[in-house]
């Protein structure tokens, strides 16, 4: 055997795994097959600034404190997280009005009181009664592995508050806010969370109430940019005894009567291992590396019949000056309806809305080191559909792009554009061919219910003995819940080697 | 539709089902032509009744939810007549006590069946539940190949 162990994917979810097996002290060996470590993640450089790829919000702290404390080391020595406050800004889409979103579920509830006193006493009793049931849930359901009846039924055990009030979290999320709330403000702000979430106002779960709650409990940016998490997460793997290996594809799963045994790289370079945890997204795992020849039919078919989460593009412009900002990040406000056409217009009719601007985010805001001195660094994103109806985001990527930043100047930030000194974007596409991300999309696989717990692929392969999975295709996604899951996968496959060690 | 003639119908749905159960409770081994009338009768209106909300209702719903409503309706009350016909045919070869079992698992089912489409009814004729029920749905038929990963 080469190692105990190959981790497929060095994004947060394979980075977190490979470093709790090394930790533990399996021979560890994660492979990457782009030049950085991070996948969604990850950071890129450009004419002297440093933007993210792709996520640029993090919530729920305690995953990173959780995964260095289990390797024995501290958090603060290998990423500082810088706090949010207030949140971000919203700018109503159809009046222009300004609203900064403090970082208290107290002065955000003062900050709805001024538009109307009974949504503030609503939010008030809202998260106060239902808060605690969020903050239980979300702790268990991402620290619980995935994957079996029995997983989901523990979720639930651990946390019975979310059975109790489950009328609530089954109501879909746009009815909840109408039954809750009365003022547009109010609607457009909370609506907003839907559409974070992955899906529609319409579509969404009234359980997605959790990330306002969350949000409020602290939202963070990491000092050094997002690239700060996988490098830091990157030391820790070599600190604890693994291996990194970058430029590196996996071109095949080795399976042996129905166990993986190791992988082939691109090259064609055979590496065995007892076992093989991927961090690539269950769909190309299953289809491309492992191949449907070792799969039952049933499996193929599960697969081919997830739905994507929504896909985005990112816009990243490099200025001679740091913009005028209040937060960090700004997201454009409207009507939960409004969301609902949008959305479907883009996503089930493929119409790319290049004004479709929903966040824009200056990574200097929060720490200026990031760019040249004296400049300044925005990205911006719009939700976009994996393929474009009546033609490729590589033909209309850079009119799109140019149309996204005629939006910035106009609604965002006036004059913007005569401070931009580089520019690029990232499409779908882009996002499908650098990560391996099917249809580009953003968390995985759709986030609708039926496609979460114990319906998405599980950690532990059901069909491929000695095959973990964890990141974005596993969990309920996102940097905190991808580090949890590679903890979980870890788990799984350290009692899997230790088996087979002592067979 | 209305709230209230949503209202209307899931009540009436869900009552004739638990109906259709109280029949099949109370059914003892069936022999005599009006044994056989008191559980064929009901099932016969029923049939009739779930023809006419088939009928009425649809044109009260949304556009996007006419013919889902149609459909449901027309395909219980078709079950309910094949069963009326099914029922009919075993009469002439199944014994009193086999016609007896035979009857009262097709009313519970049956009924059981139309509590359900009761229910359905009360989310989906409301518009803001018919997106996330929609979309459900279309997931729906995937669960157990999406488990077996
Ligand atoms: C545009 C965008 C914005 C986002 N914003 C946020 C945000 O603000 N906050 C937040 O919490 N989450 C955000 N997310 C989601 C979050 O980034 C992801 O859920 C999370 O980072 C996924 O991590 P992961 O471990 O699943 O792996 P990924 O990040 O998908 O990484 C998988 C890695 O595996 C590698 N790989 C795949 N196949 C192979 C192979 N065959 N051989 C070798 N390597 C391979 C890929 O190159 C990649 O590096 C965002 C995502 C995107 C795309």
């Amino acid at each position: 055997m080469d190692y105990d162990v190959i981790v497929i994917g060095a994004g947060a979810g394979g980075l977190s795994a490979g470093a709790t097996l090394a930790s533990r002290g399996f021979s560890t060996l994660v492979v990457e097959q782009s030049g950085t470590v991070g996948g969604c993640a990850s950071y890129f450089e450009r004419d002297g600034f440093q933007f993210d790829v792709g996520a640029c919000i993090v919530e729920m702290p305690e995953a990173h404190e959780r995964f260095y404390a289990g390797l024995g080391l501290r958090r603060e020595d290998y990423v500082t997280f810088l706090r949010n406050d207030p949140l971000y800004e919203l700018i109503d889409m159809t009046t222009g009005e300004r609203i900064l979103v403090p970082s208290s579920l107290e002065e955000t509830a003062e900050m709805i009181g001024a538009y109307s006193a009974r949504d503030a006493a609503s939010f008030r009793w809202f998260m106060n009664k239902y808060g605690p049931v969020l903050d239980r849930f979300a702790d268990v359901l991402l620290t619980t592995p995935q994957g079996r009846a029995r997983d989901m039924l523990k979720v639930f055990a651990r946390c019975p508050g979310i059975i109790k009030s489950a009328h609530v979290w089954m109501t879909p999320y746009g009815k909840l806010l109408d039954d809750l709330f009365e003022h547009p403000v109010t609607k457009g702000m909370l609506g907003n969370y839907s559409v974070i979430g992955g899906l529609p106002p319409s579509v969404q779960v009234g359980l997605m109430m959790w990330l306002v709650y969350l949000e409020h409990r602290g939202m963070y940016y990491p000092e050094g940019g997002m690239g700060a998490i996988p490098r830091g997460m990157a030391r820790a793997l070599e600190d604890v005894g693994g291996e990194l290996a970058l430029d590196t594809p996996v071109r095949r799963v080795i399976v042996d009567r129905h166990r993986a045994r190791g992988v082939v790289l691109a090259d064609g370079t055979p590496v065995t291992a007892r076992a093989v945890v991927s961090n690539a997204n269950a769909l190309p795992l299953y289809m491309d590396l492992v191949g449907p020849e070792h799969l039952p039919g049933a499996v193929v078919k599960g697969l081919k019949s997830y739905r994507p989460s929504p896909s985005c593009t990112v816009a990243y412009l490099g200025l001679d000056y740091q913009p005028p900002m209040r937060a960090q990040h700004i997201f454009a406000m409207a009507s939960p309806e409004l969301l609902d056409s949008f959305w479907f217009s883009i996503f089930e009719n493929g119409i790319p809305i290049p004004q479709s601007v929903g966040l824009v985010t200056s990574p200097t805001f929060m720490d200026p080191s990031m760019a040249p001195p004296g400049c300044g660094s925005l990205a911006f994103m719009t939700v976009a559909p994996p393929r474009p109806a009546g033609g490729s985001w590589s033909e209309i990527k850079w009119d799109y792009l140019d149309k996204g930043i005629d939006m910035l100047d106009a609604v965002f930030m006036p004059r913007v554009k005569d401070h931009i000194v580089t520019k690029t974007i990232a499409t779908p596409e882009d996002f499908e061919t650098r990560l391996s991300l099917p249809w580009g999309n953003i968390y995985g696989f759709s986030m609708s219910m039926l496609s979460q717990m114990a319906f998405r692929p599980g950690n532990r392969s059901r069909c491929v003995k000695g095959l973990f999975l964890c990141g974005g295709s596993t969990h309920t996604c996102s940097v905190p819940g991808a580090v949890n899951s590679g903890v979980m996968a870890a788990d799984l496959a350290s009692e899997e080697i230790e088996r087979r060690r002592a067979a | 539709m209305r709230k209230s003639l949503a209202i209307m119908l899931s009540t009436y749905l869900i009552l004739t089902g638990l109906a259709l159960e109280v029949i099949a409770a109370m059914n003892g081994p069936i022999g005599s032509l009006a044994q056989r009338g008191r559980t064929v009768y009901p099932v016969l209106a029923c049939f009739l009744v779930l023809l006419l909300l088939a009928l009425v209702f649809p044109a009260l719903a949304e556009s996007d939810y006419r013919k889902v409503l149609r459909v449901m309706l027309l395909l219980s009350a078709l079950g309910m007549f094949l069963i009326y016909v099914f029922l009919g045919f075993m009469w002439m070869f199944a014994g009193r006590f086999a016609m007896s079992v035979l009857v009262a698992v097709f009313l519970v089912l049956y009924g059981i069946a139309l509590v359900m489409l009761g229910v359905f009814n009360y989310f989906a004729a409301q518009g803001g539940y018919r997106p996330f029920i929609y979309s459900m749905g279309r997931e729906l038929p995937y669960i157990y190949y999406r488990y077996r990963i």
